[in-house]
């Protein structure tokens, strides 16, 4: 690991402050604002909520904060050059380059997820909610595990350059995000209290579509589920790890085969 | 001076290599013996006990139908109608009539227990959420221990292969509690009174924290409280 690379990202990160003012929104005072109201008015926790502090609020934050730091922002013209070619010209290999970059923005994301998991857990407490030391331990480390898968599709997406992957990243990961958006239950009928599905032939199709797309491309490891699972789920864990180790893979065969100009006008 | 390194800056490192190899081909073993398995999956059990309230409803359906059934073999008569001087059959109409909420000791076939007040989970079988938080938070230790210890789970059920007329007594029921999704748990206290309730398929934490947040509720208000519970009883 390069300790300048990292060092260079996490302040890239971490120095706008129009960003942090959104990720201060979105992903503190959102949630908590929704959870106090939940609290306070007795009721269940919003899909929304669910939403904000699970998966999808890690993506936000980090789509937020470091969408351009491995790839784009790296290779703008502002200089009249890319920074790629500079920083590959000194002694560092591009696989340093690559996990540097992974590790710090799984770190910058999964910290943010977990400082807001422990701030509305305590929340909960405080209003009667009872949540086991383990049950919290497993949220915030799902929270850096979340992280780690989308820091490292991030970057994929970032470093290889080909607009038809860059198409299919982007139109994956909105198929996985409507996929959280829809509400996960079945309508009951009006009438005779028969059950009426979401019967819509184009709904149930993206149910199911974006079922098998976050199944793919992003897998999810519930450390909850596993630690108190009646039976050992082998599945999830091959699947989160499968698809990480992809990914690396293919960022750092991307950078690999990536040509840089090394002239200036 | 730092010794040269023989390794190229654009090679990848052998481990990440041989890590991903090895997982994608055991994802692709996983993935076939998954497929062949699914054909000859037996259904999963349940680990908790519901109580089904649906089943109970069926079998007093089905014994009122019987008793009406009988009814109008022995009492099938006819009669001479004085204002019009027709003969009238007076055959019973079989009606099912029964109000769940009215008699839901009865159907359970236990008290209302103060200890564990009873949960509600309004539920279909054709409905994949259900299915899905079958398999995921009723399948978790901890939600399982919290919800069978404090409460009493009592499964309603809906089948579009029910008789009309329980399809209409459980239509009201459903009504009294405004449920108009499945999955929803319902916990409700003494009087039968929804007290709160849960909507969609939820993950094992949001259910356990829903539990244990509805059962801190159900304390102020004198559940779970045995000295209560027996002052109430004598």
């Amino acid at each position: 690991m390069n300790k300048t690379i990292m060092k260079f990202t996490a302040l890239s990160a971490c120095l706008d402050p129009l960003k942090l003012l959104y990720v201060f929104l979105l992903g503190f005072v959102m949630p908590i604002g929704m959870k106090l109201a939940s609290l306070m008015h007795g009721v269940s926790d919003s899909q929304t909520f669910e939403m904000l502090t699970g998966k999808v609020g890690v993506a936000f934050v980090l789509m937020v904060l470091c969408l351009g730091l491995a790839g784009n922002s790296s290779t703008q013209s502002g200089r009249g050059g890319e920074y790629l070619p500079l920083i590959f010209s000194r002694p560092v290999s591009k696989c340093e380059y690559v996990l540097s970059k992974w590790l710090v923005i799984t770190m910058i994301g999964g910290s943010i997820g977990a400082i807001q998991n422990l701030v509305i857990s305590c929340l909960g407490i405080s209003y009667g909610e009872i949540i086991s030391g383990q049950a919290v331990l497993c949220m915030v480390l799902e929270r850096f595990f979340d992280a780690a898968l989308i820091s490292a599709a991030m970057i994929l997406a970032m470093l290889y350059k080909h607009p038809a992957f860059q198409i299919v990243a982007i139109v994956s990961f909105y198929i996985w995000l409507a996929g959280q958006t829809i509400p996960p239950v079945t309508v009951a009928s009006t009438i005779g209290g028969g059950d009426m599905a979401l019967s819509i032939a184009a709904t149930k199709f993206m149910i199911n579509m974006s079922q098998q797309v976050a199944n793919l491309v992003l897998p999810t490891l519930n450390l909850y589920d596993l630690v108190n699972a009646s039976s050992f789920q082998f599945t999830q864990i091959l699947s989160y790890f499968t698809a990480l180790t992809v990914y690396l893979f293919l960022s750092i065969a991307a950078t690999t085969k990536r040509e840089f100009f090394y002239g200036t006008n | 001076m730092e010794p040269i390194k023989s390794e190229s800056s654009n090679s990848i490192p052998k481990a990440l290599v041989y890590l991903t190899m090895s997982f994608v081909l055991i994802s692709f073993i996983d993935f076939g013996f998954r497929i062949h398995t699914t054909s000859t999956k037996k259904p999963q059990k349940q680990m908790v006990g519901w109580i089904d309230l649906t089943d109970k409803l069926t079998e007093k359906y089905r014994v009122s139908k019987q008793d009406n059934q009988n009814l109008n073999e022995s009492t099938d008569s006819e009669f001479l109608c004085k204002s019009c001087k027709k003969k009238v059959s007076s055959k019973k109409t079989n009606q099912f009539d029964y109000e769940i909420e009215d008699n839901i000791s009865e159907l359970l076939g236990f008290p209302k227990n103060l200890n564990k007040p009873i949960i509600y989970e309004f539920y279909s079988k054709n409905s994949d959420p259900c299915i899905a938080m079958e398999k995921n938070s009723f399948r978790n230790k901890q939600v399982i221990d919290l919800l069978t210890k404090n409460f009493t789970p009592v499964r309603v059920s809906y089948n579009k292969d029910n008789a009309r007329e329980l399809m209409k007594s459980l239509s009201t029921f459903r009504q009294k509690y405004r449920v108009c999704a499945y999955p929803t748990l319902v916990v409700v206290d003494a009087k039968g009174e929804e007290v709160t309730n849960l909507v969609g398929n939820c993950s094992s934490l949001t259910t356990y924290k829903f539990l244990s947040r509805t059962k801190a509720k159900l304390k102020t208000m004198g559940y779970y409280n045995n000295k209560k519970i027996a002052s109430l009883t004598n």
